[in-house]
């Protein structure tokens, strides 16, 4: 009963950052890329890590990817079936649109195929989750801002809490640059119909910005501009440290269910920021070596808006619902107590003023397949009420475009909008609410 | 005196001048030259005692053989009666003569004394002394013979007072480092008459600091023989691990060897010890012995006894040059302890063992506990007497198939058992269930009763903490994917009670983690780590690892909170936390109830909407009563915990123990909960 998590993988960055992702598992549980147990690795205590949470063995000896892989164009998945990784998935669990025309970055597009599609997915879906003894739930890795990830995207969530309404739904959501000028200009649309879903039919959002991410994959690189696969590969990291407990079962939080109930209070709040440090070559290549880092230093960092994964503007008011620091590699208890009361004693974290709130930690080893030269890195996984600045920016540039009505013809072309645009107000409405709700969790009458 | 002795009364004898005539004489005798005139002087004008000089002479080496004589025999071993015609100086001379005799005397029966072995040791060491002796007593015979023959020549006036050779004084003379001896030997047996074993050992050896370098040497002489049984016993018990001490003289005792296997198999008797070995080889000798007897008798490791006691065995002596007993006795020890933790860690898998304790009993191994307590709760929510055995132990067996238990090494699946506590009347299952590790022998001397018991609270206690956690994850579960579908269809009945129980839930959750992170963390790792440095010691002994786990369990059980001093009493932390998670469980339960409830009031408008719309809106009033007392629940539940939880956190910041305050801190970082000042403490304050 290894409490199975499903990986749904839409569009081109839900793909890539996929791909990251169970090539950085392979590396963690000593998997060569076609799925077997590496030979050449010395053999560790390989008893600790449980790989069923995310893979399944085949009839002969290999490990596959608990993973749905679909896109609507081929180039990123046809570019995973070329590359060393291809084996190792289930190729009945691809599935990449016929036509190849993608949807054109439209949210209405995306959607519409999902519909379409329908029968195939929740075959595909029925078929994952049968193959579970006890499915805990599903991720789901996908950007907001085009036209598959947020539209195939939002019909999956409706979907699977449709299908599936007791199991968990999670999700690695990349949000859209905010600073600098889109390419594609329909972005706050897609953002907003896609958050109503990830608020109405996800139980957690992990909040990715690719603003925030080549800041700091440009930091940790020292590079200009970094490429998606740098900055793809953090998340990856991230990822993967957010589902150590899940792999290397210990004391605590051992299944997806524990790991979110500590952070997610009410169904609403359920957006998580993350922090990862320290990033250094091992993690990325050619990142620039990082001092020898202690708890305190981690812990300290963690907290640092510098190091969060979604640039969001503070206000006085913003504060922590809920932190859960995971500590990998060797930590003394010790030091988490000491750093723990620095932290209180400098105030370098505020609190949600209606409830108990703490940083709760979670130690936990590394992989033994891993070389690493840090004794320790730390990931944050954190409730904070600042999130809803990041979807007043889309609200607002929604509501910029939406004035003007610009736009709006590919929408209208799909059933969704063919007898007008209700779906958009009520989407505001939503994101409206939810926004109102974070501000509300600021003060102590949350709760009144 | 003096005046007595400047104007001898020239009376006859007997008379009581002749002794101060004598004593006279005496007082001269410092020098033997004016002896020889004065007493030619004497003899010439005083008549001769009776009996004379000869006479005693002849009677005196009978005496001091310790045997009757006509003149002075034995009123009994401690007397002799000497005859009253004698003068005071004569009987004076008698007296010092005849100490010997009657030390001798005494000793000879002390030497037929019962006793045991090193006692027997000493009387015959005493009796070699005393056969020293006779034959100092033959050579002086042999002058007194030789004396008396010659004495047949001497003129009819001068006998009994003129043997130039052999006098009695000579005897004196003689006879004074036989005396000296003999008196410490009489002291010695004396002390010794009731000492057996290392106390008669450690007599001796006060002797052997006596300032007197006679007295010093002589008790190491003494003793090198004396201690001869003593250093088999040692030989014997660090290269066998037995003794054989019919006695009760050597250090080490046997104890009650029924049933224990170590501890209590042997015991150390301290008033045994010899002085002359230092505390720290004492401890290495026991261990020694101790360990050899435990790899024969509870490891199987006779074989290697055998060999090991071929190999290394020696005889010890008293007095060998420094350090060669030591190191003799230290390599003794080092073999054998390195030994048996040798076989301890590879024959018996001792580390894998208390490893999988840590695993299984303190729920180390999450993903089988999880998988457990899902296959189990089902039963356990049941009364206690519907549960079976074979049911508890098939779950059990498919919990291990599915977790990464499966990869334990056999021996330790052996081990672990699922079982009912003692039954009593109206428990549900939860209260009765347990997990079991059977350790066998020979660890069980290690996880013995009382760490079996500990393990077992530990377990209770860390298992029903467990439960909790996860019947709140299945609420937390129910009512955050609840919300994305049935839950906001009845968005507006039950949505503030849902923003209540779910504000309580949180909390809940929230202390549940920070107690099950300090209890893992602070308490069971660090103790762990801890326990695992001591037993990555070198020269580990097994009476120190048992402490050491001993200890282990010790720091779990108080720092878990579970040992306070007044467990059991109302206001133990023990006792709070149940209150607490008792609390928890009843607002799982109204949490249930609630979901309960707001699935029945969707049904409730589907079936409204369907067949008569309109009118049938309005719920029920007995909805609106069960409606409302779930609500009342759900309320004072809430209130209830969070009392509880300010009267922990009250408790908490008075611990002595920093962790146990920190765990304060932890459960309250955002100082939400209002912490009162401890009653006891403010009553100090103000009667400062």
């Amino acid at each position: 009963m290894p409490r199975e998590i499903i990986t749904l993988q839409a569009g081109q960055c839900g793909n890539q950052i996929g791909s990251k992702f169970w090539e950085q598992l392979c590396l963690e549980h000593g998997l060569s890329p076609d799925g077997n147990l590496r030979t050449d690795l010395p053999t560790v205590g390989g008893t600790a890590d449980r790989k069923d949470v995310f893979f399944y063995q085949s009839d002969d000896t290999r490990y596959i990817p608990r993973a749905l892989l679909i896109d609507l164009e081929p180039r990123v998945i046809n570019g995973i079936l070329n590359g060393p990784y291809a084996k190792m998935y289930n190729p009945e669990n691809i599935y990449v649109s016929s036509d190849g025309s993608g949807a054109g970055n439209i949210w209405a597009s995306g959607y519409r195929a999902g519909e379409t599609l329908a029968d195939e997915l929740m075959d595909m879906l029925d078929r994952e989750a049968d193959g579970s003894d006890s499915l805990e739930g599903f991720m789901l890795l996908h950007s907001i801002a085009g036209g598959t990830g947020s539209g195939l995207g939002s019909y999956l969530l409706e979907r699977l809490s449709d299908r599936f309404p007791k199991k968990v739904v999670q999700t690695y959501s990349v949000f859209p640059a905010s600073q600098q000028v889109s390419e594609v200009v329909v972005q706050p649309y897609n953002s907003l119909l896609s958050l109503k879903r990830l608020t109405q039919f996800a139980d957690a959002v992990t909040v990715l910005d690719n603003a925030a991410l080549s800041r700091l994959a440009a930091d940790s690189l020292r590079v200009q501009s970094p490429t998606f696969d740098q900055t793809n590969q953090l998340v990856a990291t991230v990822m993967s440290a957010s589902t150590t407990t899940l792999r290397y079962p210990g004391y605590m939080h051992n299944d997806l269910v524990s790991l979110l109930a500590s952070l997610v209070p009410t169904p609403r709040c359920h957006y998580l920021m993350t922090s990862y440090t320290p990033f250094t070559a091992d993690l990325v290549d050619q990142a620039k070596s990082v001092r020898k880092t202690t708890v305190l230093d981690v812990m300290r960092r963690l907290l640092q808006p510098k190091n969060r994964m979604v640039s969001t503007q503070q206000s006085a008011n913003s504060c922590f619902i809920s932190i859960l620091n995971i500590i990998q590699g060797e930590a003394d208890p010790t030091d988490v107590h000491k750093s723990l009361l620095r932290i209180r004693e400098r105030g370098l974290a505020s609190f949600i003023p209606w409830g108990p709130a703490s940083i709760q930690v979670a130690l936990t080893k590394k992989s033994p397949y891993l070389q690493s030269s840090n004794r320790v890195s730390g990931l944050m996984l954190a409730n904070h009420t600042s999130i809803a600045s990041l979807f007043k920016r889309i609200l607002d540039q929604y509501d910029r475009l939406r004035k003007r009505n610009a736009f709006l013809e590919p929408y209208k072309k799909h059933p969704m909008f063919t007898d007008g645009l209700e779906e958009f107000d009520d989407a505001r409405e939503v994101v409206g609410d939810l926004i109102n709700e974070y501000r509300l969790a600021e003060t102590a009458e949350y709760l009144a | 005196m003096s005046e007595v002795e400047l104007n001898p009364s020239p009376g006859g004898s007997p008379s009581p001048w002749a002794s101060d005539l004598a004593f006279d004489s005496l007082t001269t005798s410092l020098s033997a030259v004016i002896l020889q005139t004065k007493a030619d002087v004497l003899a010439l004008n005083k008549p001769p005692t009776e009996p004379s000089e000869t006479k005693l002479l002849r009677d005196v080496s009978f005496t001091l053989q310790g045997l009757n004589s006509s003149t002075l025999p034995f009123v009994n071993s401690g007397a002799i009666s000497l005859p009253n015609t004698l003068p005071l100086p004569m009987i004076s001379i008698l007296h010092s003569l005849v100490e010997p005799a009657l030390l001798y005397k005494n000793l000879t029966v002390f030497v037929e004394s019962q006793s045991g072995l090193i006692g027997q040791a000493f009387r015959s060491a005493i009796e070699k002394e005393l056969r020293g002796y006779l034959s100092l007593i033959s050579k002086i015979d042999e002058e007194i013979r030789k004396e008396l023959q010659a004495e047949k020549d001497v003129p009819e006036w001068k006998r009994g007072w003129s043997l130039g050779g052999v006098t009695l004084k000579k005897c004196i003379y003689w006879l004074r480092d036989p005396t000296i001896i003999l008196r410490l030997m009489t002291d010695m047996a004396d002390k010794c008459k009731d000492k057996n074993g290392g106390q008669l050992l450690n007599v001796l050896h006060s002797y052997t600091s006596h300032g007197d370098p006679f007295i010093s040497d002589f008790a190491s002489r003494l003793l090198k023989d004396v201690s001869r049984p003593f250093y088999e016993f040692l030989q014997q018990w660090i290269y066998t691990g037995d003794i054989r001490d019919p006695y009760m003289e050597y250090f080490v005792q046997k104890g009650d060897q029924s049933d224990a296997v170590w501890d209590g198999r042997y015991v150390l008797e301290e008033s045994q010890i010899p002085t002359f070995i230092s505390d720290e080889l004492v401890k290495k000798i026991f261990q020694t012995g101790k360990s050899l007897d435990f790899i024969r008798m509870g490891c199987g490791g006779g074989d290697w006894v055998d060999q090991y006691g071929t190999e290394l065995s020696r005889t010890f002596h008293y007095g060998e040059a420094d350090g060669e007993i030591e190191a003799a006795i230290d390599t003794a020890y080092r073999k054998t302890v390195t030994h048996l933790m040798f076989l301890l860690t590879t024959k018996f898998k001792l580390k894998e063992h208390i490893q999988a304790l840590k695993n299984y009993l303190l729920l180390g191994q999450g993903d089988f506990v999880a998988m457990l307590m899902e296959l189990l709760a089902p039963s356990l929510e049941r009364p206690a007497n519907t549960l079976y055995r074979h049911n508890l132990t098939s779950i059990l067996e498919t919990a291990i198939r599915g977790s990464n238990a499966q990869y334990s090494i056999p021996e330790v699946l052996r081990n672990l058992d699922a079982r009912m506590l003692e039954l009593s009347h109206g428990e549900i299952g939860w209260d009765v269930f347990t997990l079991e590790y059977k350790v066998e022998a020979p660890l069980d001397v290690i996880v013995n009763a009382y760490a079996t018991r500990q393990y077992l609270k530990i377990f209770n206690f860390l298992w029903r903490l467990k439960r909790v956690g996860f019947v709140l994850d299945m609420a937390w579960r129910r009512s955050i994917t609840g919300a994305r579908g049935i839950l906001s269809y009845v968005k507006d009945a039950v949505d503030s009670d849902w923003k209540m129980a779910r504000a309580c839930c949180s909390e809940m959750i929230h202390f549940i983690c920070q107690l099950e992170y300090y209890i893992l963390y602070e308490v069971i790792e660090s103790s762990w780590s801890k326990l695992q440095d001591e037993l990555n010691k070198p020269d580990l002994t097994l009476d120190h690892l048992i402490e050491v786990h001993t200890k282990y369990l010790g720091n779990i059980t108080h720092k878990g909170l579970l040992g306070s001093a007044r467990a059991g009493k109302e206001d133990s932390l023990i006792h709070q936390l149940h209150e607490i998670l008792k609390v928890v469980l009843s607002f799982t339960d109204a949490i249930d109830a609630l979901y309960n409830f707001s699935v029945e009031e969707y049904t409730r408008r589907q079936t409204a909407d369907s067949n008569t719309p309109g009118d049938n809106d309005a719920t029920p009033a007995i909805e609106i009563t069960l409606h409302a007392s779930i609500s009342m629940r759900i309320k004072s539940l809430k209130t209830n915990f969070h009392s509880l939880v300010e009267k922990l956190l009250a408790d908490l910041a008075y611990q002595s123990d920093t962790e146990m305050r920190f765990l304060g801190v932890r459960l309250n970082f955002n100082e939400y909960y209002v912490v009162q000042r401890h009653k006891k403490m403010t009553a100090d304050a103000a009667r400062t």
